[in-house]
């Protein structure tokens, strides 16, 4: 399971890291924006993607667009993990396909529960 | 005598009574001479108007820029507020960083702890030494504790960047102020003086220079 862990806060990126190292997942890569994740993700390899909201380049919301709009991509479970919690922005997440949505701050907990949910329903639709 | 704006209308009495009698004879090109000294009446009298106003907004300029702080403000003080808002955000940011590292080194030796503890369970699990068995136990609970704990300090530098968004949108508020500030020094045709770079305070720095510092002082 290769993940991509995108935000602009290196903090950040280490810390999401790092939770996820603890709940086994080690096979990790970083991206500091939308503009260096998306070429990343399409030299391929990646089952899930986590990104942050707002980023200088490239947002999280149109990363995921882009995602979703790439013949190769499209099916990529993807995971926000923002501190934007304006109903608008969930919303137009959902309408755009995101698989998960994690306001922060979070918990370890929420994450862990965020990703088996994910997972499980990735597993029924295949 | 009618007059309203600043200037008198009764200018126009003569020309608008010519220009009347001009159509009454049917003299066209009386009427049409007439015509032309109204508009270009007209034309003086705006100018007139527009020169008013240009004054008065020159005036109004000169003032604002007559408070030199105003573009001390925009030249100095707030490339600086931005600068000392970015040294914010780096130095949370090594803090974090500071944090976390410590956190990951210590986190491989707590599950060895674990490890080690259960393997050492298991092969002592037929000596009969209460205290013994308490004891790994003992060690089992907090390994388990401490890595829960240390997962929760992983979570707690969450912070850095919390307070780093909101850190940056004051630098975006500044940075917005700072080029209205700009635009409006230049629009008052001024050029930016050349401030000076602010009084450079001499800062120590650690507690060895400190304590040098004092101890040259004779404390």
């Amino acid at each position: 399971m290769k993940i991509l862990v995108v935000d602009d806060f290196s903090t950040m990126r280490r810390i999401v890291k790092n939770l996820l190292g603890d709940l086994g997942f080690d096979n990790l890569s970083e991206a500091d924006d939308g503009t260096t994740a998306l070429p990343m993700l399409q030299r391929g390899g990646f089952d899930l993607l986590v990104t942050d909201w707002n980023m200088p380049g490239m947002t999280g919301i149109d990363l995921l667009k882009a995602v979703r709009a790439d013949p190769k991509l499209k099916a990529l479970p993807v995971l926000m993990v923002t501190a934007e919690n304006t109903r608008e922005q969930i919303v137009d997440a959902a309408q755009n396909g995101v698989n998960g949505y994690i306001t922060k701050p979070f918990t370890a907990a929420t994450l862990q529960e965020k990703l088996e949910r994910i997972f499980k329903r990735v597993e029924t639709t295949s | 005598m009618a007059s309203w704006g600043s200037y008198d209308n009764e200018q126009y009495r003569a020309p608008l009574e010519r220009m009347l009698s001009a159509i009454d004879r049917g003299a066209e090109g009386e009427f049409n001479r007439e015509l032309d000294t109204l508009t270009s009446l007209r034309e003086q009298n705006l100018f007139v108007e527009i020169g008013k106003l240009t004054r008065q907004l020159h005036d109004s300029l000169n003032a604002f820029q007559v408070d030199q702080r105003i573009g001390s403000f925009a030249q100095k003080d707030m490339p600086d507020a931005r600068i000392r808002l970015n040294n914010v955000i780096e130095m949370t940011e090594k803090a974090a960083h500071r944090s976390l590292g410590l956190i990951e080194n210590e986190m491989p030796e707590c599950d060895m702890l674990k490890t080690k503890t259960q393997q050492m369970s298991k092969r002592l699990q037929h000596v009969d030494t209460p205290e013994l068995k308490q004891f790994l136990e003992f060690c089992d609970g907090v390994a388990k504790r401490w890595h829960g704990n240390l997962s929760e300090l992983v979570m707690a530098q969450d912070y850095q960047d919390l307070t780093g968004q909101v850190i940056r949108d004051v630098i975006e508020l500044v940075e917005r102020v700072e080029a209205a500030l700009v635009d409006l020094v230049r629009l008052s045709g001024r050029e930016f003086g050349t401030f000076r770079a602010g009084n450079t305070v001499e800062r120590v720095n650690g507690q060895a220079q400190v304590d040098d510092l004092l101890s040259s002082l004779g404390f």
